[in-house]
């Protein structure tokens, strides 16, 4: 059965030892969740337990990724970690996938937080293999004022040329770039926060 | 010359006649499923004693049989009807009688009103013969004479009307007049205060049905999906799938009638069934899904909130109960009550803040205004897991602190099956295991342990989950039983 995010059934994942001494991922449910759920639950989580094992196989290669480097491989892995709660025909959903992630992967939650901003942000198409993943990560702490500004795409387009140019600025000069250009946008909201006070307080007093 | 394949005739019979159940339902529904077929429109059934035996005899006005009829008739399956077109191929059905008495014999008359031929089909020696017997019966149609074992004639003297009622009510609310021993009977008709008239289009195949919504109850037996080729009911269903998010008053009050005819090539060769396949692929959950549309439009569903708060409501008396018999325990750090667990349990080594969640970093007005969140994992919750190798049912599991349900244990299978099932395994693991937590621990003595656990059961059975017009809470339930106790 296909369910949309919000109808998914919020699991998480526990690692228990076998008696075999292996040390499985297993899924931890809430009891009206299991008694209330449509269809062969045993399938649906034999299912989502295959999805997470594979999962954590594609991320220790997102591990090796990240040492060489390239930015459209770690796209790519990245694109799994995001999607892995969103596949249509899973019942269930992680929750706090990221801290789930984080602690199985064994990455810190800001990596992995990145990693998924990283997808979100960006399409295979806007990412260059010549410039380093690290790069994108300023970007995406800075995404949502860009965003707002509408300068995203531009700064990913001139991210992207630079590094077919081989032009890349050192990583602290390119924070401050973006800094500087959000700072500005910073200002001109407190400029326009000053001057609709001042024209209430002009109301006021007329 | 090559040796001829031959036949053991009267093995081959009783390997046929134990597809049925019993020998008085297959008798009624080969003759009548022949009678329907031919489009007869009255079917007058006898019972009687002669000089040969007991016998019932079956007599219908559909169109005589001639001689060539006759010969196809006698001859093992051989039949003139084509396999898809309605209830019978295999040209065995009349026959079959004699695979579960071979002292029976059938006798077969058909008349046009002025010309007669009558045959009698018997077992010899273990070999099936047929001959042409005299008659000076006059009657347009077909008769069909069985002499029975006196166990079936019983059967059929005292239940032939509810097997015709149970076997062919289509047929006879389609206008079948069918009587026994000069009594006609009347088809079971359903109070219907509505009936809606659709069509199920599964690829090229349309399938009509009638959904009759009646004000009264319709017996058990007839809930609530009939699936009938030719008048005769094949199966009746009940749509499990949607029949719980059915509000209790109205179960019972609608009858569904599916005419199964164009897929008949799906038949089983008893006819008690449909094989797996388009039948439990298509048409099954196609019905239902119509169905639920149909009910939904009455207002005949729950609402879904109502419907959640039963829901919880089990969970939150099962806490409550083990709350009360084992006070000893911490069960928050066994159940994870009180927001689930996601998260909080230790990955290969790693420890992290449980308190780091998404929903602390966002803002109160972010997180209204994401439609896409989530609903969060509330009330009890317990890890599964499926390994059929592990002769555990259930067990604590001490590094995660948490009740681990094996749902690959071979006595699993059944109780997962259905919701109550579910509810009962369960309750029986985790009472049991917590039971045997607190007496491992040395904080209660195992008969004082199993006497809990049966507590539980005994409060959970008076808790009426289930009654609509039982209190909502389970505060106010679980006042109820203290008050009744």
């Amino acid at each position: 059965m296909n369910s949309s995010i919000e109808n998914k059934i919020p699991i998480s994942i526990s690692w228990i030892q076998h008696k075999d001494g292996k040390l499985e991922p297993e899924v931890n449910l809430g009891m009206d969740d299991f008694v209330e759920f449509d269809g062969s639950i045993v399938d649906a989580i034999v299912k989502v337990k295959n999805d997470y094992q594979l999962l954590l196989k594609k991320a220790e290669r997102l591990k090796i990724a990240t040492k060489t480097k390239d930015s459209r491989k770690i796209w790519r892995l990245c694109k799994v970690l995001s999607e892995f709660n969103e596949q249509l025909e899973s019942n269930f959903i992680i929750q706090d996938s990221v801290e789930t992630f984080s602690k199985d992967i064994r990455m810190s939650i800001r990596y992995i937080r990145n990693c998924i901003d990283f997808v979100n942000h960006f399409s295979y198409y806007d990412v260059s293999k010549k410039v380093p993943f690290t790069y994108y990560n300023v970007v995406t702490d800075f995404a949502s004022g860009l965003k707002r500004l509408k300068l995203l795409k531009k700064e990913k387009q001139f991210l992207k040329k630079c590094g077919e140019t081989n032009s890349l600025p050192n990583r602290q000069q390119y924070r401050n770039r973006l800094r500087k250009m959000t700072q500005f946008d910073k200002k001109i909201k407190s400029v326009s926060v000053m001057m609709i006070e001042s024209d209430k307080k002009i109301g006021e007093i007329k | 010359m090559m040796p001829k394949v031959e036949v053991d005739t009267d093995h081959l019979m009783e390997d046929l006649a134990r597809m049925y159940d019993s020998g008085s339902e297959m008798i009624v529904s080969e003759v009548f499923g022949n009678a329907v077929d031919i489009s007869a429109t009255q079917l007058d059934v006898t019972l009687g004693i002669d000089s040969r035996g007991k016998y019932v005899k079956f007599v219908n006005n559909g169109p005589p049989m001639n001689n060539a009829d006759f010969v196809n008739y006698n001859t093992l399956a051989r039949s003139s009807k084509k396999f898809g077109e309605g209830l019978g191929w295999a040209g065995i059905g009349a026959k079959l009688y004699l695979g579960i008495w071979q002292d029976s014999k059938i006798i077969t008359t058909s008349s046009d009103g002025f010309t007669t031929t009558a045959t009698e089909l018997y077992f010899k020696k273990k070999q099936l013969f047929w001959d042409y017997i005299p008659s000076s019966e006059k009657f347009y149609g077909t008769s069909y004479k069985a002499y029975l074992t006196n166990e079936d004639y019983a059967v059929l003297e005292k239940d032939i009307e509810e097997i015709i009622k149970k076997l062919f009510n289509s047929a006879m609310l389609c206008g079948m007049v069918v009587t026994v021993d000069g009594k006609t009977i009347k088809p079971w008709t359903p109070k219907t205060i509505k009936t809606i008239d659709c069509v199920l289009a599964i690829g090229k195949t349309n399938l009509p049905y009638k959904v009759l919504i009646t004000d009264t109850d319709i017996p058990s037996s007839r809930c609530n999906v009939e699936y009938h080729v030719s008048g005769k009911c094949i199966v009746i269903k009940k749509p499990k799938n949607i029949l719980s998010n059915v509000k209790s008053e109205f179960k019972k009050k609608f009858y569904v009638i599916v005419d199964a005819k164009c897929i008949s090539d799906q038949l089983k060769t008893n006819k008690h069934n449909f094989k797996p396949g388009i039948f439990t692929t298509a048409v099954e959950p196609g019905i239902e899904k119509e169905l639920y549309r149909i009910l939904k439009e009455l207002n005949y569903l729950d609402d879904p909130t109502k419907t959640k708060t039963l829901h919880n409501k089990f969970s939150k008396i099962m806490q409550q109960l083990l709350k009360k018999n084992f006070p000893e325990m911490n069960l928050i750090s066994f159940l994870g009550t009180n927001g689930g667990g996601a998260g909080k349990q230790l990955g290969k080594g790693t420890t992290i803040s449980r308190a780091s969640n998404t929903s602390t970093r966002q803002k109160p007005s972010q997180k209204s205004r994401n439609p896409r969140k989530p609903r969060k994992q509330g009330g009890f919750s317990f890890t599964t897991t499926v390994k059929p190798s592990d002769n555990r049912q259930g067990w604590i599991d001490v590094p995660t602190n948490q009740i681990v349900i094996n749902l690959g244990h071979r006595v699993a299978g059944p109780p997962l099956k259905t919701r109550d099932g579910r509810h009962y395994h369960t309750l029986r693991i985790i009472a049991s295991q917590v039971g045997k937590y607190v007496s491992r621990n040395g904080k209660i003595s195992v008969e004082e342990a199993f006497d809990r656990v049966d507590n539980i059961f005994d409060d959970m059975s008076g808790a009426d989950i289930y009654d609509f017009k039982a209190p909502q809470t389970s505060d106010a339930i679980l006042g109820e039983m203290n008050e009744n106790e």
